[in-house]
């Protein structure tokens, strides 16, 4: 399940967040640091952040500082804020805000954080695949997408959609999609390449949150399913190769079936 | 204490497609951050589309309408920033009131209002973020002609911050939306246009223009229409600083149909003809015709106050008293003029004019008061530039009548059937 973290000062607004999101994950912060340290440790599909939750510190430059680390990691800032405050939040990098009132309004609440979770990667996939393969293996892929990042196994993939492991492997056969192991190969790389992107993470958190031992086991996956070292790999342009090469692999299954 | 230093304040701000919606108001706190005012306004209407955003990212055409009208709520609720009088307060008030109906036209309308309203206030870039929001609303809800008003919104916007390529294009696509239709907002969005083309020099597109409008205002098959054009025509002219050419197309109208719905205020365009003619006992006798049949306390109040400024400038010093006092009578106004920012700066003018500075500072005063409720910019600087005329006793010359144009025989000919039906 898609993963947050908040720093939320007031016990209303946790109960708020929680009500809204049932099905994600999240990990809570008490302080600014703490929220840098659970960020760094495990990539999150946003943060929520009450922007006066140290009265003593500049909210909007801990925004700033924390959009500056993790850039692909949206960031909500919550609270009541004046003109000014959400003037300089926009200048921060805020992704979006709930003010106080608003906290208060559930589907708001939730509109609000699913419209900036990032699909980017799913939606970029989608979009490519859609004409390649039908619709029941588009579902499987977008499945298969939002698990991995919980170091899921190829017997959760089948157990998702209800099949044995070996049926599985049939049907991602006929769908034109490589075999569940390398699926989850590739998926594992894509996701671990993209976090890598974000200045403040490091290859062992990254390693840890897709389900790799260590680091160094990370690193030669990247190898075996990229080729090469992977320092070239993280970057914008790096996983946009990477990306076109899962994708020809898609389509080169199915050319190769035929 | 020194303030500490701000390292958000350098940070260039993000382009629209960059930051989370309806943000870009808040570049009006570009240059004061700390102006509460501006602050409290932006923050406003940043809360007032947000509801439209909604709209526009609901899947399918479901949003979710229960939670929007609470957003609604909420925003009426915070309405108490604002003065009790302040006319934004009343502009967001029916704003809340269009989109709680949740239909799309009532939408896109209620954002092009904002807008105005921002624009009205020297709030430029929430008027553009109004603007755009209620266009990509017609846009997503497919309603050209609706489009048709937020073009000429966005193009006033964009002429005002001195981006006139920007802005013509704007003006174009608002002549383009509206013209199947030839209604009021056609008139508008040309009118839009020359005034896009002469402050960009395009002088070909301003004629262009006069002549589609010239035709139209010769077409009698719709008088009601013919009326509306004529007025624009009118004010067109009177922008070419030909109010003689003006001063004849209004007096052709209120001629050929003297209960047209546009009487009263091609009256007082010709009232601003005759005064940038020089010919003010004939601008006396239109704003004397304008407060006898006035539709409204307001309209007279203005026409009477007009009135009596016209006696000032012509240097009748005794009949300008006997005017002002009749005015201040509550029962000849109704009150009204304590609450009229027109009339409270006219009458300041004519004070000026007679030399009765104590009276002139009163209706300064209470100009300058209401043009800040009203948030009237340009009111306000006429006021203030007056009143600080008086302090520093410069000389009265800032007050003069500017003559635009020596009378010839087209407007002695209109004054002269003006005189002979009064």
């Amino acid at each position: 399940m898609p993963l947050l973290a908040a720093l939320l000062r007031h016990e209303s607004d946790r109960e708020s967040l929680r009500k809204a999101t049932p099905h994600h994950g999240i990990v809570w912060a008490s302080s600014w640091s703490e929220l840098n340290r659970v960020v760094r440790r495990r990539p999150v599909a946003a943060v929520l952040a009450d922007l006066y939750a140290e009265s003593r510190k500049d909210g909007v430059l801990r925004v700033y500082r924390l959009g500056k680390r993790y850039p692909l990691t949206p960031i909500v800032v919550w609270g009541s804020m004046d003109g000014r405050d959400l003037y300089r939040l926009g200048k921060a990098g805020a992704s979006e805000v709930l003010t106080a009132r608003e906290a208060e309004d559930e589907v708001l609440v939730a509109e609000t954080i699913d419209g900036v979770i990032d699909g980017g990667l799913g939606r970029r996939l989608h979009q490519r695949l859609r004409d390649v393969i039908d619709d029941e293996a588009l579902a499987f892929l977008d499945f298969a997408l939002l698990v991995v990042p919980d170091q899921a196994l190829v017997s959760d993939l089948a157990e998702g959609v209800d099949v044995s492991v070996s049926t599985l492997e049939r049907r991602c056969a006929g769908w034109g999609l490589p075999s569940p192991g390398r699926l989850l190969l590739w998926l594992r790389v894509l996701h671990a390449l993209r976090w890598l992107q974000e200045p403040g993470r490091s290859v062992e958190s990254v390693a840890d949150q897709i389900g790799y031992s260590s680091g160094a086991a990370l690193r030669r996956a990247i190898k075996a399913t990229l080729g090469g070292e992977p320092g070239p790999w993280r970057s914008t342009e790096g996983h946009e190769r990477a990306v076109e090469m899962f994708l020809a692999e898609c389509g080169a299954a199915r050319e190769h079936d035929a | 204490m020194m303030a500490r230093y701000d390292r958000i304040a350098p940070l260039a701000p993000p382009d629209r497609d960059h930051t989370f919606p309806g943000w870009t108001v808040f570049l009006d706190l570009e240059d004061d951050d700390r102006d509460e005012d501006r602050g409290r306004r932006a923050r406003l209407r940043f809360l007032a589309l947000r509801p439209l955003h909604r709209l526009l990212i609901a899947r399918s055409g479901r949003a979710p309408n229960e939670s929007i009208r609470a957003q609604l709520e909420r925003l009426r609720e915070e309405l108490g920033h604002l003065p009790p009088h302040d006319t934004e307060r009343d502009v967001l008030r029916s704003f809340i009131s269009e989109v709680e109906s949740l239909e799309p036209e009532r939408c896109c309308s209620a954002a092009f209002r904002l807008a105005e309203e921002a624009a009205r206030r020297g709030h430029l870039h929430g008027a553009e973020e109004a603007a755009r929001t209620g266009l990509e609303l017609a846009e997503h809800f497919g309603l050209p002609e609706v489009a048709a008003h937020g073009h000429r919104v966005l193009a006033v916007v964009l002429l005002a911050r001195g981006q006139n390529d920007a802005a013509m294009d704007q003006a174009n696509a608002a002549v383009l939306a509206s013209e199947a239709d030839r209604s009021d907002e056609w008139i508008d969005a040309v009118c839009q246009r020359m005034q896009v083309g002469r402050a960009s020099g395009m002088a070909a597109v301003v004629q262009n223009d006069l002549a589609t409008l010239r035709e139209a205002a010769g077409d009698d098959s719709d008088v009601v229409m013919r009326g509306r054009v004529r007025l624009a025509l009118c004010d067109e002219m009177i922008a070419e600083e030909d109010p003689e050419a003006a001063a004849e197309i209004a007096w052709a109208e209120l001629e050929a149909e003297p209960d047209s719905p546009e009487r009263e205020a091609l009256l007082d365009r010709l009232g601003v003809c005759m005064r940038q003619l020089g010919m003010f006992q004939d601008a006396e006798r239109v704003y004397l015709a304008l407060a006898d049949r006035a539709s409204s306390g307001e309209v007279r109040t203005a026409a009477l106050a007009q009135h009596a400024l016209m006696a000032a400038i012509r240097g009748d010093r005794r009949e300008f008293g006997r005017r002002r006092l009749d005015l201040i009578a509550p029962e000849r106004t109704q009150g009204l003029l304590s609450s009229h920012l027109g009339a409270q700066i006219a009458l300041g003018r004519g004070c000026v004019h007679v030399e009765d500075d104590d009276c002139a500072r009163l209706h300064l005063r209470a100009g300058l008061e209401l043009a800040d409720i009203a948030g009237d910019a340009a009111a306000h600087g006429v006021a203030a530039e007056l009143l600080e005329a008086l302090e520093a006793r410069k000389p009265v010359r800032l007050v003069l009548e500017p003559r635009v144009a020596d009378p010839g025989a087209t407007a002695r000919r209109v004054a002269a059937l003006l005189a002979s039906a009064s």
